[in-house]
């Protein structure tokens, strides 16, 4: 615990005084530049609402996924689980390369556009915010998808029977008994989700590229093509403020109810 | 009838789980399904639940026929061995899930869940969670919860099996009270006889996927049909004999412990029969009794003393009977010899 905090203290430490040391300049030069620049806010603004809207789409398709999962003894479990997973297995770049082949000029995604006939050859989502979300949600699946399913399978099954019983149909079933029931799975791989994207850097780098950069990419542009240390480690800890605070605020809201439950347990 | 069942079988792979069930019960009419684990009881509660679907057969209630009316849309109530509350709602709201269901106006659901919670006793704990209740009070609310929607029939699965002994006893004359309060008409699964005769009005006796009797409480545990009913309802002296003779209604049978006399069946001469007679209807009596009923001298083996009543273990040539006689200064000293006696009313024929 204690060599946890020094590893990752120290450093943070060091990033914070580096941005707020830059020769001479008055303290905060380098977060004034930062926000004074319209480039910058747009980055740090796409970063946040692109990784809210991949936290979005992964919950959503990570769902049904789950309530498979969830289930017991369901045949093939073990081979869509690991197919879950699969993705974590391969490397970051071999992976986002495999998305550039799918999702650039010549690739599936374009083939089958011009296919049906939505567009020509020339259209694709290399280099689109749509094409990062899709490469970042493929990553990150199984980080929700696995929580959810832990959640779910903590649900009693005479719950869905007593709810049925009691008049409600799958549909009340599940906005009332499965989702509420669900909430701290979902809330956790959430938080992951959202985090992971936010600091994502080999993803968005291959696959939005220089033309949407994301924070991630700033500061390594900053950092090791500029040696503007300063200014990237600036970028650095807003980057880490701006999710630390998406996330505590999400933590709370979704707390507030679970807490009451919780106060005393059985 | 108001709740109907027909013919009502159902099947897993080569195992028939239910097999044939038919009966029905009255409006307001308590049954219970009793047998041993195994023996179809909660199959056949899943089957009228709807939770199951029957192989054949045909479930009805009030002349309607629910086959193919999926769970929601039988309009019953059902109270889980577990509770099966929710847990992310409070009293109030549990109580409150059925009624949005059933669309009943926002304006009647305080008062029908005040008048629900109040039936149960449990006024006031509207805004407590589930895991802030005992298991008795879970089992209250899960109870008002079923009870609050008005069903047309209440199912409960085995209610009472997780709660303590004690609490267990008063529980079930609570829920008899409460179910007959509200006019009720209901089934009950359980495994323990007492339950069983305590709540119900009628008992469905069963034993691997059969209904062996139906009868009363009172038909079901003096006069059990089978030997399995016999032995279920605890009745400990089971004998074997062979037919010999008839005097007026009641047959003569030669067994292990000599010629006796018994009635409740028209079996032929010659038969082999199986014959019971429960411990507490046995008595201690003197030599010299003048009533005409089925006696025998034997030997006390061993005297158990169980509280409110004393068990002897007599034999009687080469059998050992089962005798309980009430705690009571005559019987503190018990002789080693002693003659047993009992009416032929209270000596039963079992099918086989």
């Amino acid at each position: 615990m204690a060599a946890y905090a020094v590893l990752l203290l120290w450093p943070l430490i060091g990033v914070v005084r580096a941005s707020v040391q830059s020769g001479g300049q008055p303290l905060f030069t380098e977060y004034a530049r930062f926000f004074s620049s319209p480039l910058f806010r747009a980055v740090l603004w796409r970063t946040m609402s692109l990784s809210l809207l991949a936290t979005a789409v992964t919950v959503v398709l990570s769902f049904p996924v789950a309530v498979y999962l969830a289930q017991p003894g369901r045949r093939g479990r073990t081979i869509v689980t690991f197919a879950i997973i699969a993705p974590m297995l391969v490397s970051a770049v071999a992976r986002s390369y495999g998305w550039i082949i799918i999702l650039g000029p010549e690739g599936l995604v374009s083939r089958i556009g011009v296919f049906l006939g939505l567009g020509d050859s020339s259209g694709h989502l290399l280099y689109t915010e749509l094409g990062v979300i899709i490469a970042l949600v493929h990553l990150q699946l199984p980080l929700m998808v696995l929580p959810i399913a832990g959640s779910l399978q903590q649900i009693d099954p005479a719950l869905d029977r007593a709810a049925s019983i009691l008049g409600a149909g799958w549909l009340r079933i599940f906005l009332k008994v499965t989702l509420p029931l669900a909430a701290p799975g979902m809330t956790a791989g959430a938080v992951i989700v959202f985090c992971m994207s936010a600091s994502s850097f080999v993803t968005p780098a291959l696959i939005g590229g220089p033309t949407i950069p994301m924070m991630s990419f700033v500061i390594y542009q900053q950092a090791v093509q500029l040696i503007d240390w300063p200014f990237a480690s600036a970028a650095s800890v807003i980057l880490l403020l701006a999710t630390a605070s998406v996330t505590l605020a999400y933590l709370f809201w979704a707390g507030r109810g679970a807490r009451r439950r919780t106060r005393r347990t059985a | 009838m108001f709740l109907e069942v027909q013919e009502l079988t159902k099947r897993y792979g080569g195992v028939t789980a239910l097999s044939d069930a038919s009966f029905g019960a009255q409006r307001g009419e308590i049954l219970a399904l009793l047998g041993p684990s195994g023996c179809g009881k909660t199959t056949l509660l899943n089957l009228i639940a709807g939770f199951l679907r029957p192989d054949h057969g045909c479930i009805r209630v009030n002349s309607r026929d629910l086959s193919g009316a999926p769970p929601n849309r039988r309009d019953m109530g059902m109270v889980f061995q577990n509770y099966a509350l929710f847990p992310h709602l409070n009293v109030a709201k549990n109580l409150a899930f059925g009624l949005d269901a059933h669309g009943v106006p926002k304006s009647q659901r305080e008062t029908r869940i005040g008048d629900a919670l109040a039936r149960v006793g449990l006024s006031g704990f509207e805004a407590r969670y589930p895991h802030a209740l005992s298991g008795g009070q879970q089992q209250r609310v899960a109870l008002a919860r079923a009870l609050v929607v008005r069903p047309s029939i209440l199912l409960l699965d085995e209610p009472l099996s997780n709660l303590d002994t004690q609490l267990r006893k008063t529980m079930r004359e609570d829920i008899q009270r409460i179910l007959k309060a509200a006019e009720m008409t209901a089934v009950l699964v359980t495994h323990d006889q007492e339950e069983a005769l305590v709540i119900a009005d009628r008992v469905l006796l069963m034993s691997g996927g059969r209904i062996e009797q139906i009868g009363t409480p009172e038909d079901v545990y003096e006069r059990p049909h089978t030997v399995f009913g016999a032995r279920f309802m605890e009745a400990t002296n089971l004998i074997e004999g062979i037919v010999v003779g008839r005097e007026r209604q009641w047959l003569e049978i030669e067994t292990a412990l000599g010629r006796l006399l018994a009635g409740g069946s028209d079996a032929d001469n010659g038969s082999r029969v199986t014959v019971m007679v429960r411990p507490e209807r046995i008595r201690i009596a003197a030599p010299d009794d003048p009533r005409r009923e089925n006696h025998f001298d034997g030997t006390v083996l061993k005297t158990v003393y169980h509280g409110t009543h004393r068990r002897l273990h007599v034999a009687v040539g080469g059998f050992e009977l089962t005798v309980d006689v009430p705690v009571s200064d005559q019987t503190d000293s018990i002789a080693d010899s002693v003659r047993v006696a009992w009416r032929r009313e209270d000596t039963q024929v079992l099918a086989r």
